[in-house]
């Protein structure tokens, strides 16, 4: 029975259990298959940029399919595969595990959440079936080059995409409301605050930020659509609107959601690095201070992405300090990182692998916000690929090292089963060496100039050189070999489901609750509620036998 | 220097000031970056074998492990920021006192228009040099050595004005004029015109809004402008 007396929820037709289900559990393998669907889309509408870029007299894409492809790649991993990997399934799956709760707090809401969630889904993936095709003006979505359809051409397609963000906003609102209700309410007997694992801490910050940030940029949503549908003009000059007034009230929500995207996958790392180095995390409060700290400072950077957009320039320094101070509390995190596997007895498993990874791929994308945080050096760098280098080394370490990282490490209590450990070693070197073979040369193309978004970059002489054309080249073959690269774990996932060898309560031996419970967990996850003993990071103590200590053992019952 | 061979020519009197604070920050940054990569392959190879050391960062001692290095990050934030401002300010908000010629940019989807002040120096005038959409794609010319401002105008959507070359960008906004500043230092007189890019999305066409700019000596600029206002009046 679940804590809202609902025991016909417990066992019933496929239907409650697999599709319409308010079990927590499986609400986040639904957001996991989601999240790795989309991601297919993402990645092969990336392909065929990828060749429109290399060999452009191809003409693989006619401009206004590349322009509709390059807003739907990026709507469509930040906004349809990192929220649903990172928050919906680890936020949905470990919450209650890891506070020792039988389920959500508000477990239709959960629901709710989820199908709200679908049907944006459903809508986007339609938008590229629509008279005119998808949205085509940036995932960013400028005015007015959004809010009048004879700019680019494409009516509903770009309706469809404002609805469809509109219904995922809502959505992880209900989540976010459901995280927080859930790990402030439903903590285990004795899960102090400075007991909870860190990956609740961040998915609690992700949430927080979300909710304050997310406002502006609804309200802007509201405005564009209704500029497109009634004609009323907000940010249309001629209509007396301003194009500014959109850039600032969608960067002070997209600025933050990068954190949004970011802490949950940290949060990955912070539970993977101590488990994997059978060390405690180094500085469990410092990190958490850190990240409140950032967390506030995320709100009052916003216009760093407006340099030179026409605002006024006596704004842009007090942005460029905020952004660039951003760096002291991340560059805490990671050294408190570094430290947590310093002299530990490193275990170097598939997920151990992409949890460094993520830190390696991560300190680039860290270092390199520095050139675009400096108002300075924008001038010559915002809007090339120099952008788009930095961009892709904090998103994809985020979205997709850490989101495999977790998922090598959780899947055997999700699903019960192991992942392959050899296939999962060769996905991760294919992933790793890929990646950056991808975006390393982009930072070259972004120092000579470079603009990004160009459908095709020979129409430039200073573009159309040896050097760079070979650059473009490379690029996309190396893109080519991070996509295959994928394919080792679409079958490694799909048959460890079925036939994978049978994972035990706590294959990791790591401390947190989630693994002193059976996997997959039984609806209600707990037989016994737990009782909450230690900080959950107790590894290699001296005052245990064996090097790990989990958080519902006392010390009396190992010994005796 | 070292990305010379990447780097576009630094043309202008301030594209070697912000290729300055490039170097800054990168050499700040890869000390950094290299030393924390350092670490964490060190820490992989030899912390593997054997038991764990115990120790969580509590107490002042060992939290001060991260935090002075975190104190000197935050002192090196302060450089750059310092650096990067000084900057910032000549490019985007002290204009200099004296300015020899200025030009009216209109960019629409998909082209750049410019308009000249005829011999009064004054835009908007009667007198206006004007290249419009009959004229066809006429580039902007400009003197070597002169202070050029641009009065940067948009018809429909956002464009913006990039010069790799100058180290120059600015987005173009509809229902505003936003003025910019640039100075061809001598020695970059080239027959070969210089390209002027648009560097924000606007439209299906928007790889193809190119225009050139043409750098002259001041006698061969002031003939060819005098030329054209004969041929428009």
């Amino acid at each position: 029975m679940d804590h809202n007396g609902n025991t016909e929820l417990r066992e019933n037709s496929f239907w409650r259990k697999y599709l319409f289900s308010a079990d927590h559990k499986t609400i986040g393998k639904q957001y996991l298959w989601l999240g790795l669907i989309m991601a297919l889309v993402g990645g092969i509408l990336a392909y065929f940029m990828r060749k429109q870029l290399a060999w452009p007299e191809s003409e693989t894409l006619t401009p206004n399919v590349y322009n509709a492809f390059v807003t739907m790649h990026g709507t469509i991993m930040v906004f349809f595969v990192a929220m649903p990997i990172l928050l919906g399934c680890f936020g949905n799956f470990l919450i209650p595990l890891m506070i020792g709760a039988d389920d959500m707090a508000f477990p239709r809401l959960n629901m709710l959440s989820f199908w709200t969630f679908f049907v944006g889904t459903l809508l986007l993936i339609l938008s590229f079936f629509v008279p005119g095709g998808a949205a085509a003006a940036g995932w960013t979505g400028y005015a007015p080059l959004s809010a009048k359809p004879i700019y680019t051409g494409v009516n509903w397609g770009l309706n469809l995409w404002i609805l469809s963000l509109a219904l995922e906003f809502a959505s992880v609102l209900m989540g976010g409301v459901n995280f927080m209700t859930t790990a402030i309410t439903m903590r285990a007997e004795g899960m102090s605050w400075f007991r909870l694992p860190l990956m609740v801490w961040m998915q609690l910050s992700a949430a927080i930020i979300f909710m304050l940030s997310v406002g502006p940029t609804i309200a802007a949503a509201v405005l564009l659509l209704l500029d497109r549908l009634v004609g009323t003009g907000f940010f249309v000059p001629a209509q007396g609107g301003d194009p500014l007034l959109w850039q600032h009230l969608f960067w002070f929500f997209g600025h933050p959601e990068v954190y949004v995207v970011l802490l949950p996958g940290f949060g990955v790392l912070l539970e993977i690095l101590p488990a994997g180095s059978r060390k405690p995390i180094f500085g469990y409060r410092i990190i958490i201070y850190s990240t409140l700290v950032a967390g506030v400072l995320s709100f009052i950077v916003w216009a760093h992405h407006m340099f030179v957009s026409g605002m006024n320039p006596n704004l842009s320094m007090p942005f460029s300090i905020t952004t660039i101070l951003i760096s002291v509390p991340f560059a805490i995190v990671i050294f408190a990182m570094i430290a947590t596997m310093w002299r530990g007895s490193i275990r170097l498993t598939t997920a151990m692998s992409f949890a460094i990874g993520t830190l390696m791929t991560f300190l680039m994308g860290g270092v390199t916000g520095i050139f675009n945080g400096s108002a300075a050096v924008d001038i010559f760098i915002h809007d090339t690929y120099f952008v788009v280098a930095h961009f892709h080394y904090t998103l994809f370490p985020a979205t997709f090292f850490a989101a495999f990282a977790g998922i090598y490490f959780w899947f055997p209590k999700m699903f019960g089963r192991m992942l392959n450990e050899t296939w999962g070693k060769v996905h991760f070197w294919l992933t790793f060496v890929g990646f950056n073979l991808v975006f390393l040369p982009m930072f070259r193309l972004g120092m000579a100039g470079h603009m990004r978004r160009l459908a095709d970059p020979t129409q430039y002489n200073f573009l159309s050189t040896e050097s760079i054309k070979s650059t473009q080249i490379f690029i996309t073959w190396a893109a080519i070999g991070l996509l295959i690269g994928q394919a080792p774990f679409i079958v490694n996932f799909l048959r460890s489901i079925v036939a994978g060898e049978v994972a035990e309560e706590n294959p990791w031996q790591a401390n947190t609750l989630e693994w002193s419970t059976a996997s997959p967990p039984p609806h209600g996850n707990f037989e016994v509620r737990p009782i909450v003993h230690h900080d959950p990071y107790n590894y290699s103590s001296p005052d245990a036998d064996s090097d790990w200590l989990p958080q519902d053992q006392s010390l009396e019952e190992i010994t005796t | 220097m070292l990305f010379d061979k990447w780097f576009p020519a630094s043309i202008s009197t301030f594209s070697g000031d912000i290729d300055f604070v490039f170097y800054l920050i990168f050499y700040i940054v890869g000390f950094w970056f290299l030393l924390t990569e350092g670490l964490i392959i060190y820490s992989l190879i030899r912390h593997r074998k054997g038991k764990a050391a115990f120790f969580d960062g509590s107490g002042k001692r060992q939290s001060s492990w991260i935090l002075i290095p975190a104190a000197v990050v935050l002192l090196l934030d302060l450089a750059i920021d310092y650096a990067g401002g000084q900057v910032y300010d000549k490019v985007k908000i002290e204009t200099p006192d004296h300015i020899d010629l200025q030009v009216l940019v209109t960019a629409q989807q998909y082209g750049w228009f410019f308009t000249y002040p005829g011999e009064d120096n004054v835009l908007g005038t009667s007198d206006d040099i004007i290249f419009d959409e009959d004229a066809g794609a006429v580039p902007l010319h400009i003197p070597v050595g002169k202070v050029v401002q641009l009065h940067l105008k948009s018809a429909d959507v956002i464009h913006s004005f990039f010069v790799p070359e100058l180290r120059l960008k600015q987005d173009i906004v509809p229902g505003r004029i936003i003025p910019v500043w640039f100075q061809v230092t001598k020695k970059y007189l080239r027959k070969e015109p210089y390209e002027i890019a648009c560097a924000e999305l606007c439209g299906f066409g928007h790889h193809t809004m190119r225009a050139f700019l043409v750098v002259q000596t001041e006698e061969e600029f002031t003939g060819w402008l005098k030329e054209q206002a004969e041929e428009q009046w």
